[in-house]
């Protein structure tokens, strides 16, 4: 996808957000496990910090997006709706199927980041395709 | 809705990358809309007839106008 100049900006604040709000989340999980493992108060610190990142992270993406031009953005629109919608339709299946031990073993969050992220990469290219 | 947009530009030997650049759009926008497979916002319909000064009707007419 080509990008004017404010997108390039706006692109640039988003991976770095995003690479801090990661690297913020693989200190509190590892962090916790391994170095301060009897400190609570470390661990709720550096989770406040995650937390804070994480919002952080959130507001650079709408500022993102507003930067996006209105294919762009439409796009964008188009990839978000199907991913939130994998999102739920998928976590309650999910879930449900842990609760009613068809599946055996424990839902894990990981799993459905993953779906999310994959139906959004996918979603992304098709859409882009579907305009070129 | 079909449009004037790719004789406008090659009059004026752009690419597509220079229109874009103009109304401050991605190439691969100008691309879809000149290919007809997006039609733009009023505000961007606008910027087209400032920078090719000519009304917006003479840029853009719907698919069943001759």
């Amino acid at each position: 996808m080509n990008c004017t100049v404010s997108t390039k900006k706006s692109m640039s604040r988003l991976a770095i957000a995003t690479a801090a709000w990661l690297l913020s989340t693989a200190v509190a999980t590892f962090g916790s496990m391994l170095l301060w493992p009897d400190q609570q108060l470390v661990k709720i610190l550096v989770l406040l910090l995650n937390l804070v990142l994480g919002g952080v992270m959130i507001e650079v993406n709408r500022r993102y997006v507003l930067a996006l031009d209105e294919l762009q953005q439409k796009i964008y629109l188009q990839a978000s709706a199907i991913s939130l919608g994998v999102a739920v339709i998928g976590g309650i299946t999910y879930s449900l199927a842990d609760t009613t031990n068809v599946i055996p073993f424990d839902a894990e969050i990981s799993v459905l980041i993953m779906l999310v992220g994959i139906t959004y990469l996918v979603s992304m290219i098709i859409a882009t395709r579907r305009y070129q | 809705m079909r449009n004037r947009l790719k004789v406008l530009r090659a009059e004026r030997d752009w690419t597509q990358a220079d229109l874009a650049t103009a109304v401050d759009v991605s190439r691969q926008t100008i691309n879809a809309i000149e290919k007809g497979k997006f039609d733009p916002s009023l505000p961007l319909a606008f910027k087209f007839s400032r920078l090719f000064d000519q009304t917006i009707e003479q840029i853009f007419f719907a698919d069943d106008d001759e």
